[in-house]
């Protein structure tokens, strides 16, 4: 009763916030670390201007994102309610985000606590990123996979690979969480089947919704990184000084980059494939070209799953005030370029580096404690070191 | 029998009407008692069948090569002050915005290839009148649907619009542009066209205009430009400035406190009062006369003034009598053979003629803070007490402006300024009375401009302001011009005033604008790289540990001692020498 208060306050507060703070949304809205130009609210209600007044939605512009929101966004202006309907629609995906969260950990009231009264998933939630569609599905994935559902799990992971591609790199852990120790080449060739059928139903939908092929571009601006605008990733200033002639090397090596470490990491914690799944999504809030602070609520809502580590890590606190650091700065820094004028892109570019260490200590140490705990289940205290 | 004239009976035989007709004129229009308003207006026609005496062979060329059927070129600089000065001559038609403005019309099977004619076009161009035209990509390049003649548009021709609002206009692009006269400046009203005298000026403008119609082909060249009258006699007068001695300043009597004699002197405002002017200290030089005028064309050049002649008074040299003088203008035609001044005396200056209203009065500006997003923030104000004025409007936005479309929004001010009515283009509202999207086509990196061209209409005597935001895009390091934080020009919004069919459209132009962009470290590749490279590195690395190595007891590893481990590596060096 009394987790069931403290969720529901939890919800109220984002109506509150929603209803009497609007000059707040307009700013988180605005922020570059809560809204990347494939996530960003603003450019969904532009893309939807040129939906409803049947202009070419992927020529030009700035819409990347998937025909399927527009579909959605679309129904909602029909009603005349977009703002309150668009916005209920919203806390309704991040309370299901927090409800599949607590499935996953034996529907533990704390892990949806802990998820929903994140600042980030809150800022996240306010600039109504459409990460939350990614999110959410990412999330369902998960909980499906862990109860062996391998058709549902398959279904969500491609509607998250359809809305925002890079979570096409969970495909292994996710395939292999659903399938368990039951992996043969027939469950295998069933599940990825399952996947490609659903990824074909997404793009025949949006084929249908848009018209035209010419929705796959959006793919192509996050692969060729094509919109410059800062985020708190490291592409961005990367490729705004790169040499010309260095670019599609560049570009190769850092979209491989991110789908590298995935097939390794389920290998690896093949006793636990959830964990790998975490940790890419962990490596993938600071490696993909378009990260948000929703991609680092993501990871660390995950992480109350594995309480039991908390004993083993390490870094912690350091993790934690480095990460506290990054996000204070990375406003203020950002402000400090653009508006003020009084420091220049390499301050916030410094602030990108700091942030990507503070999750690289965290990822690090938290994969570091799970690989402890499997080596002897912690019950040894002599001390262990890696050869 | 004279050449000249067995020629001219040549060409008077020759079927199908003169195979050349030229006539060139000057108009000067005070505007207000200190600006002058001077047109040069040069007339071409030629058929194109004939050897080409008088029509540039190179243009010929240029159109040939690009099947251009309309060809026009606009270079201009300065700001029209249309409060004061009222509409831009000519309706506007032939009065550039700054920077360079080319459009054509061009025939073709294709869409590309017609772009391609265009490019090579621009190019070619770019070359003959020493101005950057080259720059026009497909990133410069519209289509306009509404403006710009495009409404009478043929199938199978295609119509391209390029503007390079920051072209510097200078000298170097009136000489190759004199040089497509007949004379090439060297006679008649062209005479007097002088870089320093005519780029002095606070606005000018300078076109082309050619057209193949019916067999023939039409060049209209023409020359505005408003001349500060002070300063231009100050110039030549007291060319290094020097405060003028007391006798000479005019005091101002009308101020009761006036006492001249006593030493008591308000100077007068400046333009009012006597002016005593000729034509040679306006531009250096009397018109020159010689031969090749009269060799090429049986019309004589003239001169006109607009000036309410009551108040104004002209006398020319030689004592020539006006060919044409009334209420509102006098004329003369410009004789053959010698040289040709006016003295132009008054002693109201003050006292014009009333110039034709602009229908509108537009200006656009940028408004924001901070180097992420900004918005286009226009007004519109109607003029005419009695009717709504309907007009279109056409913006071309580079392509890291990243606009928000749906974000645009109006407000409708009556006469006495108070709030009529607001509204959008939103997307249930498809068409509204005020404001209606005609076109839009949004930009694609580096390939091709934001287009919008919006119907607007406001009630008469109302001020309408319109406004919409977009977002600045950040650039490759080596995008950026030399001077980046310098800001970027955005060409001037084409306004054209719709009228019933009959009559010609008002057009003008609003000034251009400098958008500032976020610009990043230049001194940084190196840096960045290796910084970025590094942190990498550093997460790989760990993890790649992390998932390689196995785990042991650190007890469980053979104890080595420091100096056994030195023996043990000292050994093994020693035995690859060994």
């Amino acid at each position: 009763m009394k987790w069931f208060a403290i969720i529901a306050a939890l919800v109220g507060i984002r109506f509150l916030l929603f209803l009497y703070c609007k000059q707040l949304l307009a700013v988180l809205e605005n922020n570059v670390a809560i809204s990347t130009p494939l996530t960003s609210y603003q450019y969904l209600l532009e893309g939807l201007f040129y939906y409803s007044r049947n202009l070419e939605i992927y020529n030009g512009g700035i819409y990347h994102q998937s025909p399927i929101l527009l579909y959605v966004m679309n129904l909602l202006d029909a009603t005349g309610y977009i703002d309150l309907l668009s916005y209920m629609l919203w806390i309704t995906l991040d309370v299901v985000s927090a409800l599949a969260l607590a499935s996953m950990d034996d529907f533990r009231p704390l892990t949806a606590v802990i998820y929903l009264a994140n600042p980030f998933t809150i800022a996240s939630l306010l600039a109504r990123s459409t990460l939350i569609f990614t999110s959410t599905a990412i999330l369902m994935s998960l909980a499906t996979a862990k109860r062996r559902r391998a058709v549902l799990a398959m279904t969500f992971l491609a509607v998250a690979t359809h809305f925002s591609l890079y979570p096409a790199a969970l495909l292994p852990p996710v395939m292999y969480m659903s399938v368990g120790s039951r992996l043969s080449l027939y469950s295998f060739a069933k599940t990825f089947f399952v996947f490609v059928a659903a990824t074909s139903t997404c793009m025949a939908l949006s084929y249908a919704i848009a018209g035209s092929w010419h929705f796959l571009k959006f793919y192509k601006v996050s692969l060729l990184f094509q919109e410059l605008k800062p985020n708190i990733g490291i592409w961005w200033y990367f490729f705004v000084e790169m040499f010309d002639f260095f670019m599609p090397f560049f570009l190769s090596v850092f979209n491989l980059h991110v789908f590298i470490y995935s097939l390794p990491l389920t290998i690896r914690l093949r006793h636990d494939p959830l964990f790998a799944a975490v940790t890419v999504l962990g490596l993938h809030a600071m490696f993909k070209p378009y990260p948000s602070i929703g991609d680092i609520s993501l990871y660390l809502s995950l992480l109350p799953l594995y309480s039991r580590i908390y004993t083993q890590l390490k870094y912690a606190w350091v993790a934690l005030l480095a990460l506290a650091y990054a996000s204070i700065l990375t406003p203020t820094f950002y402000h400090l370029w653009i508006v003020l004028g009084s420091g220049n892109a390499n301050f916030f570019y410094a602030i990108t580096l700091t942030y990507v260490i503070a999750m690289t200590t965290i990822i690090s140490d938290t994969l570091w404690a799970v690989l402890r705990l499997q080596f002897d289940d912690g019950a040894s205290s002599k001390q262990v070191i890696q050869t | 029998m004279k050449l000249p004239a067995l020629y001219a009976l040549v060409l008077a035989l020759a079927p199908g009407g003169l195979a050349n007709a030229y006539d060139e004129r000057l108009d000067i229009t005070p505007l207000t008692g200190e600006h002058w308003l001077v047109s040069f207006d040069f007339n071409l026609s030629s058929a194109v069948s004939h050897h080409h005496q008088l029509f540039p062979r190179v243009l010929e060329g240029v159109l040939a090569s690009s099947n251009a059927s309309e060809l026009h070129l606009r270079f201009g600089q300065g700001y029209w002050d249309a409060d004061n000065w009222g509409l831009t001559p000519n309706n506007g038609a032939n009065v550039a915005g700054t920077g360079v403005e080319l459009w054509a019309r061009i025939a073709a099977d294709s869409y590309p290839d017609a772009e391609a004619s265009w490019f090579s076009l621009a190019n070619s161009l770019s070359g003959m009148f020493c101005a950057s035209l080259n720059f026009i990509d497909s990133a410069h390049t519209t289509s306009p649907k509404s403006v710009l003649g495009a409404f009478d548009t043929n199938h199978s021709l295609y119509l391209f619009h390029g503007s390079l609002p920051s072209e510097p206009v200078c000298t170097e692009n009136l000489t190759p542009y004199l040089k497509l006269l007949p004379c090439k400046g060297a006679a008649g009203v062209s005479s007097l066209l002088d870089g320093h005298h005519l780029f002095e000026s606070q606005w000018q403008s300078m076109s082309i205009d050619l057209s193949v119609e019916d067999g023939r082909l039409h060049l209209r060249q023409s020359i505005y430009a408003v001349l500060h009258v002070d300063r231009t006699l100050e110039r030549r007068i007291n060319p290094v400035p020097e405060p003028e001695p007391y006798e000479a300043v005019k005091c101002d009597s009308s101020r009761d406190y006036s006492n001249p004699q006593n030493g008591i002197c308000y100077p007068r405002i400046p333009g009012i009062g006597e002016i005593n002017v000729t034509l040679s200290d306006l531009f250096g030089s009397p018109i020159k006369n010689g031969a090749c005028l009269s060799k090429i064309t049986s019309k004589s050049p003239q001169i006109c003034l607009h000036i309410p002649s009551d108040n104004w008074s002209v006398t020319a040299s030689d004592e020539l009598s006006p060919a044409i003088k009334s209420v509102d203008q006098i004329c003369y035609v410009i004789p053959p053979d010698s040289d040709f001044d006016l003295s132009i005396h008054s002693e109201t200056r003050e006292s014009v003629l009333p110039k034709t209203p602009s229908p509108i009065l537009a200006s656009r500006h940028l408004v924001g803070w901070g180097q992420e997003r900004g918005g286009f923030h226009s007004v519109y104000k109607s003029t005419s007490g009695d009717s709504p004025v309907s007009f279109v409007t056409y913006e071309v936005l580079p392509w890291f402006m990243r606009v928000y479309l749906h974000s645009f929004t109006y407000t409708l001010f009556d006469s006495a300024g108070a709030e009529v009515a607001t509204g959008s283009f939103s997307a249930s509202n498809v068409s509204s009375d005020i404001a209606q999207l005609l076109y839009y086509k949004p930009a694609q990196p580096r390939v091709s401009p934001s287009h919008i061209e919006m119907l607007l209409t406001i009630p008469a005597g109302s001020k309408l302001v319109t406004m919409y935001q977009f977002e600045k895009s950040l650039l490759y390091y080596n995008e950026y011009p030399p001077d980046a934080n310098r800001g970027f020009d955005i060409s001037p919004a084409i306004v054209e005033v719709l009228t019933d069919s009959s009559s010609p459209r008002a057009v003008f132009r609003t000034t251009s604008s400098l958008l500032s962009l976020p610009t990043p470290d230049f001194s940084m590749p190196y840096n960045v790289i290796i910084l970025t490279s590094t942190v990498i590195a550093l997460a790989f690395g760990t993890i790649f540990n992390l998932v390689t190595r196995t785990f042991v007891y650190a007890e469980d590893l053979p104890k080595q001692s420091l100096a056994k481990k030195l023996r043990a590596k000292l050994s093994k060096i020693t035995s690859m020498f060994s």
